[in-house]
């Protein structure tokens, strides 16, 4: 090689190494807003959870802030029935159809249907809260009773929005099991079934785990198409026909005119929904590294 | 060859520390960079979270005819800017309320009425009830009249909905319908919640059992207005003082106001904003 490739290879060296530090400029501007968006939510809503009172705020029943009552007691239980309302429809459906897609399914029929499911995750979720407004409530309202904007409502309309998500991650986790199980378990004489509850299912256990919270997640964060179906009336549902308010719903119905103390509780309910969220994306990983 | 991946590793810690802080302190100082910019002539109005919004459609406008001039709208409700103005932190106040004519801070004030903003109580056109009174309205948002058969109409249950906490017209909805005297009775828990004129709409015109409120203005043939005390709300009855679900608003100073805050003023009662006031579905009052 002659001295000119030489200084060839420094040029790109030092070119790489400001490749390199635009690259880390990148990686943490994401970060940064990260960071920035986290202490912002905190330092407007923590104070004002101190300044109402911790039982007070999240036990208390009554929601009129307008009128200094700041209590999401309600929101909270409306949150995690809906959510676990969805979760109860959604979830055996998403885990069915990713066994059937991972372990029975033709490969023409796979290649159909996967594509169709991912594609669920790209309706935006007005339009399935739309579909809620002009299907769901109207049929809830004139089978089962009350004005239609319900608990049920909510959580049928999630089930469907959480579907994508839940069945190709468990289906990946299926996919992920070693062929050598399968092998192993029909040539001992198990039948196709057998293998798929007694050896699949139970190897891909924790990648299942990992889909159902994340989908858990997507339920508890949805906003747009909750507040269109479930009512929002700050009340502890005590049928499933009831109204309810979620805590996404709270801050996005009030934003628009809130001030003040009202603006800073609204703060506060994303701080509740952040640890709520957080603490659910903590187990889905703690439990996806367990592997 | 030159191993690309043996440079990676050699940069040590010392100088990526010191590049990682060059960067944070650029994406830092783009980021404070962005929120500086020139100051102008600052015109503050503050006030009634009623009159807020359609202010702020004014003073959008107004920005188009003053380009100099920055206005800023502030909530806080109608006696925070009668204070402000006081205080002279704001050049005008939004008030939708009367001024208290007994109490001294309040009577000798400069006014200008901007609108009047009417409440209309909505149903289903299909719905047999054509009249109520303001104390049914009342226990019929309160909760305390479940069936339709007890304001003589089907027997079926009443499904109400109301705007959000925090909204202008929720709150001149308590004022005008729940408060009786000094007393105000809570809405329903039930209530049913919407976040827009609109969705309160499109829920009663598919709801035959439902009951709502909405600004006159944001009424459509899609639902009924029924008429309270016997008055059918209509911008005839309005303006007439017959229709009794109504609220004034106000702007507000020390005195009458003078430059940029005239301006304002002058624009506001004049025929550009009249057309955004009945957007927004109040009733001007040169009309």
């Amino acid at each position: 090689m002659s001295s000119g490739n030489v200084m060839a290879a420094d040029d790109l060296r030092r070119r790489e190494e400001w490749i390199r530090l635009a690259l880390l400029c990148m990686a943490f501007s994401s970060i940064l807003v990260l960071a920035m968006i986290i202490l912002f939510v905190f330092r407007e809503g923590v104070p004002q959870i101190v300044r109402v009172g911790i039982p007070e705020f999240l036990g208390g029943g009554r929601w009129a802030p307008t009128k200094g009552v700041f209590g999401i007691f309600p929101m909270i239980v409306g949150t995690i029935q809906v959510t676990l309302g969805a979760l109860v429809i959604g979830v055996p459906l998403s885990l069915l159809s990713a066994i059937c897609l991972s372990e029975f399914a033709a490969p023409r029929v796979r290649m159909v249907m996967k594509p169709l499911i991912e594609l669920l995750s790209a309706i935006p979720s007005v339009v399935y809260g739309f579909i809620g407004v002009t299907v769901i409530v109207p049929l809830v309202r004139d089978t089962l009773g009350g004005s239609g904007f319900s608990v049920l409502s909510a959580a049928l309309m999630l089930s469907v929005m959480i579907l994508p998500t839940v069945t190709s991650i468990a289906y990946d986790a299926l996919r992920a099991v070693p062929a050598a199980y399968r092998e192993g378990a029909l040539a001992l004489g198990a039948t196709p079934w057998q293998t798929v509850t007694r050896v699949v299912v139970p190897a891909a256990r924790s990648g299942l785990v990992t889909a159902v919270i994340l989908g858990m997640g997507r339920a508890m964060g949805e906003t747009m198409a909750v507040i269109m179906v479930a009512g929002n009336a700050v009340v502890v549902p005590t049928s499933p026909l009831h109204p309810c308010r979620t805590l996404t719903s709270n801050i996005a119905l009030e934003m628009a005119y809130a001030s003040g103390g009202h603006q800073k509780a609204l703060f506060a309910t994303g701080v509740v929904l952040f640890v709520m969220i957080f603490c659910l994306n903590s187990i889905a990983t703690f439990i996806a590294r367990r592997r | 060859m030159y191993a690309m991946g043996v440079r990676y590793r050699s940069l040590r810690p010392v100088r990526f520390f010191a590049r990682l802080g060059i960067a944070i302190l650029v994406l830092f100082g783009l980021v404070g960079l962005s929120g500086c910019r020139g100051k102008g002539r600052v015109l503050i109005v503050a006030g009634s979270t009623s009159v807020q919004p359609v202010m702020e459609k004014i003073a959008e406008a107004f920005r188009k005819v003053k380009p100099g001039l920055r206005v800023d709208i502030e909530g806080g409700g109608s006696s925070a800017g009668i204070m402000a103005v006081r205080a002279k932190t704001a050049a005008l106040g939004m008030s939708s309320r009367e001024l208290k004519q007994n109490d001294p801070n309040e009577a000798q004030l400069w006014r200008q009425m901007l609108a009047l903003d009417a409440i209309a109580i909505i149903v289903h056109p299909e719905n047999t009830v054509a009249s109520l009174s303001l104390a049914q309205v009342r226990d019929l948002f309160a909760g305390k009249i479940k069936t339709w058969k007890e304001v003589g109409g089907r027997d079926r249950p009443v499904h109400v909905l109301v705007r959000e906490e925090g909204s202008g017209t929720r709150s001149a909805f308590e004022e005008l319908v729940m408060k009786d005297g000094k007393h105000e009775t809570p809405v329903d828990d039930y209530a049913l919640v919407q976040d827009s004129s609109g969705g309160v709409r499109e829920v009663v015109c598919n709801d035959r059992d439902a009951i709502g409120f909405a600004s006159l203005g944001a009424l459509n043939d899609s639902v009924r207005a029924v008429s309270v005390e016997g008055v059918t709300p209509t911008f005839e009855s309005v303006r007439e003082g017959k229709y009794r679900l109504v609220r004034p608003f106000y702007l507000i100073g020390v005195e009458p106001p003078a430059g940029d805050a005239a301006d304002l003023t002058r624009f506001s009662l004049g025929s550009e904003a009249a057309v955004i006031m009945q957007k927004e579905g109040l009733v001007g009052v040169f009309r």
